[in-house]
């Protein structure tokens, strides 16, 4: 990979990393910081990487990177996403999603990230999550059942 | 096949999109049949994310690279590179000017004492009161006199001195211009010494110089062609081709070879 490729990927993947990292993480400033570690990681590895694998690379570096400062963590708050009741007259699906969210792990977390915002399919989560795809899937499906389960109570109680 | 015990992971990869068309078409006649669990499909539905392209990478410039390099020099260094050449070239000029104004002065100053060949020199010496002492130094038609005040004894005595050397020995054309010079020099070293004491009273005599003919083997200015990277005897051909032209060609033939062309001019 060449600068010129280099600075294509930066212009092309720097914003949907970070929102990947924010929902990851669940702060800006880290989200932040782990997309240009990423960045440097590829670049520090740019001879070693070609572009057409440069999405998934990044995306693998920030995921483990957002692993890790999550659970360096002992709590996590979503100071980046301010917490809003939930009534009948705000019933913003959106905030619901997020906090739907905030109720899987980590991992899980990443996975349905991954597949809804990216649209990887499970075997190239697998790749980029070092799990195989059989094991996403379960994972992937246990984290949608999470996420419709939180939904449907919350619209028993809208 | 899509059973009641299987058909939320059925629906659940509808929702991630992994499903073939032959098993969408079988989830969703399975759904058709059973229609109290579309809500379910619905509901699944709802949990697939959506970006929020609100969030943004702020300053991505300071990601992007210009180059693998790094300048590790000063990057100016060229410039500073170029003004010190031509500083040097300008002090070297200077420094050779200058040094070829003071060999040209010193080569007038030879020149004056002996500048040609076949130079007939003679020197008269008179005596006191006679305040003038001169060195004569003729050169064919034209002379050159220097000429000094107060003459001492032990000027003269010198001059004798070399006079006797000059007369003991026979005048050749290696050691006749060494004896002029030092004639010369002993009469000026001498002068320095008259200039500030009274000159004495001699008895009037008279020492007579034979004139002689000194050639003299000094360096001659160098021509042109002296200068050129050619051998000896190329240089005076030219040397004579140069003098014919100044002398005037006169029903001459002058033929120059120049790379197997042979050039005749006629006068």
């Amino acid at each position: 990979m060449d600068v010129k490729e280099y600075n294509a990927c930066v212009q092309e993947w720097a914003d949907p990393l970070l929102r990947f990292a924010c929902k990851c993480t669940g702060q800006v400033s880290d989200a932040h910081d782990v997309v240009q570690n990423g960045f440097e990681v590829l670049w520090g590895k740019r001879k070693d990487v070609v572009y057409s694998k440069a999405k998934a690379f990044l995306f693998q570096v920030v995921y483990r990177q957002s692993i890790d400062n999550y659970r360096k963590r002992v709590k996590v708050t979503f100071t980046e996403m301010p917490e809003q009741s939930i009534t009948p007259a705000n019933p913003d699906l959106k905030k619901i999603l997020d906090r739907a969210l905030a109720q899987l792990d980590e991992q899980a977390r990443a996975l349905v990230l991954l597949k809804d915002y990216e649209g990887y399919t499970y075997e190239e989560i697998g790749v980029i999550t070092d799990l195989s795809e059989s094991q996403v899937k379960v994972y992937l499906h246990r984290a949608r059942k999470t996420l419709k389960d939180y939904l449907v109570s919350v619209e028993n109680i809208i | 096949m899509i059973t009641r015990e299987n058909y939320e992971e059925y629906i659940m990869m509808y929702v991630d999109g992994e499903l073939q068309p032959a098993q969408e078409e079988a989830l969703h006649n399975f759904l058709d049949q059973n229609p109290e669990l579309k809500n379910d499909l619905h509901a699944y539905e709802l949990t697939k994310l959506t970006p929020d392209n609100a969030i943004t990478f702020k300053g991505n410039e300071s990601l992007l690279k210009t180059s693998g390099k790094r300048v590790i020099a000063h990057p100016g260094w060229a410039k500073y590179g170029i003004a010190a050449g031509i500083a040097a070239i300008f002090f070297i000029t200077i420094f050779r000017f200058i040094t070829t104004n003071k060999n040209e002065v010193a080569t007038k100053d030879q020149v004056v004492s002996v500048p040609h060949n076949n130079v007939e020199k003679r020197v008269q010496e008179t005596q006191a009161p006679k305040p003038v002492e001169s060195v004569t130094i003729a050169k064919k038609d034209t002379m050159i006199t220097a000429s000094i005040s107060y003459p001492t004894r032990g000027n003269l005595e010198a001059k004798r001195d070399v006079k006797h050397k000059e007369t003991t020995s026979a005048p050749t054309e290696h050691n006749i211009p060494d004896l002029a010079a030092i004639v010369i020099n002993k009469i000026e070293a001498t002068s320095l010494n008259q200039l500030t004491s009274k000159p004495e009273t001699l008895a009037p005599s008279s020492i007579q110089v034979p004139a002689y003919t000194v050639a003299v083997n000094t360096e001659q200015k160098k021509t042109f062609w002296d200068k050129l990277p050619i051998d000896d005897l190329k240089k005076q051909q030219l040397n004579n081709i140069s003098a014919d032209i100044k002398n005037g060609l006169d029903e001459k033939v002058l033929s120059v070879k120049i790379e197997k062309r042979k050039l005749i001019l006629s006068f």
